[in-house]
């Protein structure tokens, strides 16, 4: 969660980037990164496609700075743009092929050579689950209609407040809380098998 | 798996707002009378609660690329789309210049002057359109001609086009139609002279305007 500091930054990188000072921006790209990364995983469940969504939204957001009238507004507006393109990116992959959510730890050989990002994945110890049971929930998510993954994955996973996720989603916090409450009962039935091993 | 219609007293709402800590005093109070009565509804507090678990535990699960490649890779796209920038600020300074260069009309007047003739009378109205000069001394004669190239020497012609007669009919040979002009007032008509046919105009200066079609 951005703190009153980070987004006072914000807004004057902002003014600035406007003004067409690219290394302002370059700043925003920083701050913003991981987070806008971070979503599009969440989302496509590929690290690769996750970079590329990122870059495009970062370069799109770039691009239409001017539309932007509320500098405060940046990160909302921003993260806005990075889950419409994951989710028109989900679909025209879907129209393309088949694709199986992959095991991010087990790499992009190909795409790490052309891209030169490195893939890696970090997991809490703690927090470890098994792997079947990590694609079942991955599985279960692809399943849920937009508005509702979103929601979910914006609150209850990237931990934002539900006042963001509803300027994001552009929305009423209620609704933020309602489509929570629907993909929490639709993952419910759908990871039955599951539950009993949290209890 | 149906939607819900939305229900905010719907007990797995109010459940699933007091897992993340939202619910009112009042909405925590109410669902624990219904805990309290419904071992259902416990189960299903449990197992939203392992919901929100597992998803946590998946969440957990981080991607992680090289940064500063990332961020050199927008850099790269952003500096690119910056260098086209100058170039297209040149062209918005030269199309403020064209559009402020457009001269300040004022066609309130033109535009009253061309419309005040068709408040007058019909019958002028109607001399006006068929662009009749009016000779304000004594009667022209003037042969009817078809449309000529300015440079082709205008020929004179045994059989007028038409005939305009202001005043007494006028009989033709050969005309194609004849128009009979009278005007009410003795007065000047300025009318616009430019016609693709040319005219015959016989008579005294005309004082009462009679429409008569003539057959072709």
């Amino acid at each position: 969660m951005q703190t009153q500091a980070e987004a006072n930054r914000d807004v004057q990188l902002v003014l600035r980037a406007k003004g067409g000072d690219a290394d302002a921006f370059g700043e925003l790209v920083r701050s913003h990164q991981r987070r806008a990364v971070s979503l599009a995983y969440r989302l496509l469940g590929n690290s690769s496609d996750a970079a590329d969504v990122a870059q495009d939204a970062f370069v799109r957001a770039y691009k239409s700075l001017g539309q932007l009238d509320d500098p405060a507004r940046f990160s909302a507006w921003f993260l806005r743009t990075v889950s419409n393109l994951a989710l028109n990116f989900r679909r025209a992959r879907a129209l393309r092929a088949t694709t199986p959510l992959e095991d991010p730890a087990a790499g992009d050989g190909a795409r790490q050579a052309t891209t030169g990002l490195r893939l890696v994945t970090d997991q809490d110890p703690g927090r470890s689950l098994p792997q079947e049971t990590h694609n079942a929930i991955s599985v279960a998510l692809e399943k849920l209609p937009d508005k509702q993954r979103l929601a979910l994955i914006l609150f209850s996973v990237e931990g934002l407040p539900q006042k963001e996720v509803a300027d994001i989603l552009e929305c009423s916090v209620e609704l933020v809380k309602w489509n929570v409450f629907q993909a929490r009962q639709k993952l419910r039935e759908m990871l039955e098998g599951y539950l009993e091993s949290q209890s | 798996m149906t939607e819900r219609k939305y229900n905010p007293d719907d007990p797995g709402f109010l459940l699933s707002q007091m897992l993340d800590g939202e619910l009112s005093t009042p909405g925590t109070a109410k669902l624990g009378v219904l805990l309290s009565k419904s071992a259902a509804l416990e189960i299903d507090r449990a197992e939203l609660s392992a919901v929100r678990d597992l998803l946590a535990s998946w969440g957990s699960q981080q991607v992680n690329i090289d940064w500063d490649s990332h961020l050199a890779l927008i850099n790269a796209s952003v500096r690119e789309e910056n260098e086209s920038r100058p170039e297209l600020r040149q062209v918005d300074a030269l199309l403020n210049q064209w559009a402020g260069s457009a001269p300040k009309l004022d066609i309130h007047a033109s535009v009253m002057a061309r419309i005040a003739p068709k408040k007058t009378a019909r019958p002028i109205r109607w001399a006006v359109r068929l662009g009749l000069p009016l000779a304000a001394a004594a009667a022209i004669a003037i042969t009817v001609l078809p449309l000529r190239h300015p440079s082709t020497p205008i020929e004179i012609t045994e059989t007028p086009l038409a005939v305009v007669s202001f005043g007494p009919t006028f009989t033709a040979s050969a005309t194609l139609s004849q128009l009979t002009v009278q005007f009410e007032r003795a007065e000047s008509i300025h009318a616009d002279s430019q016609s693709d046919v040319g005219f015959i105009v016989v008579g005294s200066p005309p004082t009462r305007v009679v429409e008569e079609a003539a057959p072709l």
